[in-house]
């Protein structure tokens, strides 16, 4: 105990209760037990105190009351270990850090305490440390809503010398549901301390992100790795096991950035309905009532609103019958039945329980039922049950003397499909993701129109005495366009050429250009030439300095056919657009 | 008897109709049931298949299309909810589930040009059937969609139209469209597209507005990002093919978000009046004389050049910069022919009331206060009269 100081009281953290964390109270306390040894006898540690007490305090911010332990002795881990867990509630999240050595022994992961004696022996260091399995074992007993392990021990450890111990921690073997584990570095690889620094280089990362709005826990784990791998140049890759199905945040982002996520609650609904079908009612009801706390409203709710009752009577009936009351069970798996008609199995384990409460009238209704609505297979296994008790029950004689009766129509079997009316909503939302136009295609045909030609400036006056006559001022009607294009726009769309330039000889210091008639179409057709349109028809006169050209025949935005031609200097040339 | 004979047919008919919605055996109830049980809308489309191919002709195959409408469209997959859409359509025009999906996906689905002619029909059908709530829909949705199902119809025939380069058609039906749902801003991107896929200056303008509403509503309705992104820069294109340059673009957006159709004055100066504009103030600067005259010279050659002559007559102008161009006659003339812009080119005929003492000699530069009397179109000049006092020989011209 002389090693051990805690530093944390059982009470509620400040932050907890302050009010701009309260979504932290509205989803169960949050509890941390945090500890860091550094004073071993052999191969004391650096930084794992200091690593403890920064999580401890970016826990604090994040909402966590915290139980902090410096330097614990098993004695102290044993003492705060179950303290932790007494604390923990369903609704609750529980996180454990630890910063210290550890090693593994047949794939169990074991924390070394400070007052460690060395040993040669394996065993006898198991026995001397504290297991993380007997805490994972513990934890989910206590069942709170989520569970986040940390594990910050992955450093080169003073047991598994002179032992056969195998270095770092093994794959967790007995996470729960609802559960976070991280490891400082991969399974069976060894962390570095950071020898120039105050923290390692985990923890430094994850008690900084920890208290950043809005990370969602895979948030920050991946940004952890990142910083990790960057710091220790790729030997240090921090590991993570996630069996949570709902985000969690250490701090909830603003409430303006927060957002339903519509395809985490389908999950909990696809979730819920695999549990059903295992039979595993309690968790399928569970998942349910999650979406339905989430979502206010829409068809995944719906849903999962529509399975509570059904869940509920075959979760009831289960218990009844554990407890043997089979007379109550069955009466509940007709409840079932009724809510959902077309459910194999709560007919049959509703006839099983009435033969077991000796009830026959009551199991041969049901079983009559079953001929009814199951399908081939079912109407088999219910006619050979009936056969069995026929002889001593006159219900079930009968039914069998009437024969399988007519399946019902498919109206009945889906009566909550509406024939004839769409699901206006789902059609809103696809209209509101589909594109069923590529609006950036008609662009080329909406050039930028033209410079428009300089103005002359100078008066009959001024052109009078300079002896100037060509020069004037062209009155423009109101509301004329002086520029061709925004009258009427060359079209692209259905046939055009384009000029392309692959390489040049111009001459720099003489400009030089040639003159190329690109001409005899047989269609009307617009000319680009290097992107450019310079001609709403064809022939055209381009002044083009030498070099060679690719000329291509556009149809319909398709290149249907490409010629090079090369322009020499001296030479006027004639260009054919044949198509 | 005859009522018996009647009831007779009723029975017949009803029983015809229970028969046709009956199993064709058990097996196919099973498939049925399994596909009930079934949450995972893949399996579910897996079962459906199996069902169409071991009972081809069941007469049970519009409930399995809709099955299968909603399976696929949980799915995600658009192009079997449109099969299955079509397939309900066909068999019965009449089933508003069937019209409505392929009318809405007939657009998307890029189906070739050819084959849209099934979600014309429909579309047409659903235009008609949107007056009428169909008795499977309760009047609370009815009330709600009702609008929209009309907007949809006429939306997808334009779309159909356009795909056709039937420009005008296609204007026509999303001018329909967004009669009938003001709501759905994608109508006005494609209404601005279309028209603007016309090509004359008065439906690029417009075209502007509607694409320019649909880029900058924002809120539920807005075009979700990659529409909006793709829109504004159609948008952007022929705002500047028009304009010359971006500017003022969001004045406009912002003021088209506040209605569905411009207003009857809504004008954006095109790229040559803002040139012409440009042009005028340089000229005003640099020569404020000839300006006067040219904006004179424009405003007679305007369309109501003569009203404006009308206006222009009640007020002596006076006019500088000019060059005589002829004189009638030579000595003492009592007729001078002008020109300002050019000094060859005779745009004013000013009359004298009585003639000038001396004779003026031709590019002699001259300056004057006279009233517009009239003038010629062709070529252009104005009569203007005036007294022999108000002329002004500023300089001659050099020997």
């Amino acid at each position: 105990m002389s090693f051990t100081r805690v530093l944390a009281t059982l009470a509620f953290s400040l932050a907890v209760l302050a009010d701009g964390l309260a979504w932290a109270a509205e989803d169960g306390k949050r509890l941390a037990l945090i500890i860091g040894n550094d004073a071993y006898s052999i191969r004391p540690l650096r930084n794992a105190v200091n690593d403890a007490r920064a999580m401890d305090k970016a826990l604090q911010a994040a909402g966590f009351r915290t139980i902090l332990v410096e330097n614990a002795t098993k004695v102290a881990m044993e003492k705060y270990v179950p303290q932790f867990l007494r604390g923990i509630g369903p609704d609750d999240t529980a996180l454990f850090f630890y910063a210290g050595h550890a090693f593994q022994y047949q794939g169990e992961n074991v924390l070394i305490p400070v007052d460690f004696e060395p040993t040669g022996n394996a065993i006898d260091a198991r026995f001397r440390s504290f297991s993380l399995a007997q805490l994972f074992d513990h934890l989910k007993l206590s069942r709170p809503k989520r569970a986040i392990l940390i594990i910050d021990a992955c450093r080169s450890n003073p047991v598994a010398e002179g032992t056969s111990l195998q270095a770092g921690l093994a794959m967790p073997q007995n996470p729960g549901r609802e559960w976070y584990v991280a490891y400082s570095t991969s399974p069976n690889r060894v962390a570095t301390d950071n020898p120039n620094g105050k923290n390692s280089y985990f923890t430094e990362a994850l008690s900084d992100l920890v208290t950043q709005p809005g990370l969602t826990i895979d948030d920050v784990f991946t940004r952890v790795r990142e910083k990790v791998e960057t710091a220790t140049k790729g030997a240090q890759t921090p590991w993570s096991q996630t069996s949570l199905t709902a985000k969690f945040h250490f701090i909830a982002p603003k409430e303006a950035e927060k957002v339903t996520d519509a395809s985490l609650t389908k999950k909990w609904l696809d979730e819920g309905l695999r549990y059903e079908q295992q039979g595993e009612w309690q968790e399928a009801i569970d998942l349910f009532e999650r979406v339905v706390n989430e979502e206010k409203d829409g068809p995944i709710r719906s849903r999962a609103s529509a399975r509570l009752p059904y869940a509920s009577a075959r979760r009831d009936a289960q218990t009844l019958f554990e407890q043997r009351k089979y007379s109550e069970a069955g009466t509940k798996l007709i409840e079932a039945c009724k809510l959902e008609p077309f459910g194999f199995s709560a007919a049959i384990e509703a006839a099983d329980s009435f033969l077991l409460a000796e009830d026959f009238d009551g199991a041969a209704n049901v079983l009559a039922e079953v001929r009814k609505r199951a399908a081939s297979e079912g109407v088999k296994i219910a006619t050979a049950m009936l056969t069995e008790i026929a002889p001593i029950n006159t219900i079930a004689a009968a039914e069998l003397k009437r024969g399988v009766p007519e399946p019902p129509s498919i109206r009945e079997l889906f009566a909550s499909h509406r024939v004839g009316v769409p699901d206006f909503a789902s059609g809103q939302a696809y209209s509101r993701q589909a594109q069923p136009v590529e609006y950036a295609k008609f662009v080329p045909q909406f050039p930028a129109p033209a410079v428009p030609k300089p103005v002359a400036l100078a008066s009959a006056q001024d052109q009078a005495q300079s002896g100037n006559t060509s020069a004037s001022v062209a009155p423009a009607s109101p509301g004329a366009t002086a520029s061709g294009e925004a009258q009427s726009p060359i079209d692209l769309e259905t046939l055009h050429a384009e000029l392309h330039s692959i390489s040049g000889s111009r001459d720099l210091v003489e400009e030089v250009l040639v003159d190329v008639q690109v001409g005899k179409a047989k269609s009307p057709m617009a000319l680009l030439v290097d992107g450019k349109p310079v001609a709403r028809e064809l022939p055209y006169k381009a002044h083009l300095a030498p070099g060679k050209y690719r000329l291509t025949l556009v149809e319909h935005g398709k290149r249907v056919r490409e010629q090079e031609i090369e322009v020499k200097n001296g030479e006027p040339k004639i260009v054919d657009v044949d198509q | 008897m005859k009522r018996i004979a009647t009831l007779c047919v009723v029975v017949a008919a009803v029983s015809r109709l229970l028969f046709s919605q009956a199993w064709a055996d058990r097996s196919e109830y099973d498939l049925a049931l399994s596909l009930r049980s079934e949450t995972v809308p893949a399996n579910q489309l897996a079962l459906i298949s199996q069902w169409r191919q071991k009972y081809p002709k069941s007469s049970l195959k519009i409930w399995r299309a809709e099955l299968e409408l909603d399976a696929a469209r949980d799915a995600g997959d658009w192009k079997a909810v449109l099969s299955a859409a079509t397939e309900i359509f066909k068999a019965d025009p009449d089933n508003f589930n069937g019209s409505y999906w392929t009318v809405l996906l007939t657009p998307s689905q890029n189906a070739p040009v050819e084959t849209l002619e099934t979600g014309v029909n429909a579309a047409r059908k659903l235009v008609v059937a949107s007056t009428t709530r169909p008795p499977a829909i309760t009047d609370a949705e009815w009330q709600q969609n009702k609008m929209q199902l009309a907007g949809l119809g006429h939306k997808t025939l334009g779309w159909v139209d356009w795909q056709k380069k039937s420009y005008a058609t296609a204007e026509s039906e999303l001018r329909a469209a967004l009669d009938s749902n003001q709501r759905d801003v994608e109508i006005s991107a494609w209404l601005g597209t279309v028209l603007a896929l016309q090509k004359t200056p008065q439906k690029q303008l417009e075209s502007i507005w509607h694409l320019a509403r649909a880029v900058y509503t924002d809120g539920d309705q807005a075009l979700t990002g990659a529409k909006r992104r793709d829109a504004r820069s159609l948008l952007e294109a022929i705002y500047v093919s028009y304009h010359g340059s971006a500017d003022g673009i969001d004045a406009i957006g912002q003021q088209a978000v506040a209605a569905a159709a411009p207003p009857l004055d809504f004008k954006i100066e095109s790229a040559a009046q803002v040139a012409q504009r440009l042009q005028d103030e340089e000229l005003v600067k640099a020569n404020p004389d000839l300006a006067n005259w040219v904006f004179i010279k424009r405003r007679l050659q305007a369309d109501d050049g003569q009203a404006h002559l009308r206006t222009l007559s009640q007020t002596a102008q006076l006019l500088k910069g000019g060059v005589v161009v002829r004189t009638t006659p030579n000595a003492r003339p009592k007729e001078i022919g002008i020109g300002i812009v050019d000094p060859d080119l005779e745009e004013i005929v000013l009359k004298l009331e009585a003639p000038f003492t001396t004779s003026i000699p031709k590019g002699a530069h001259v300056e004057f206060i006279a009233m517009p009397e009239s003038m010629t179109t062709s070529p252009f000049a104005l009569v203007m009269t005036g007294s022999r006092k108000d002329l002004v020989i500023t300089t001659k011209p050099q020997q």
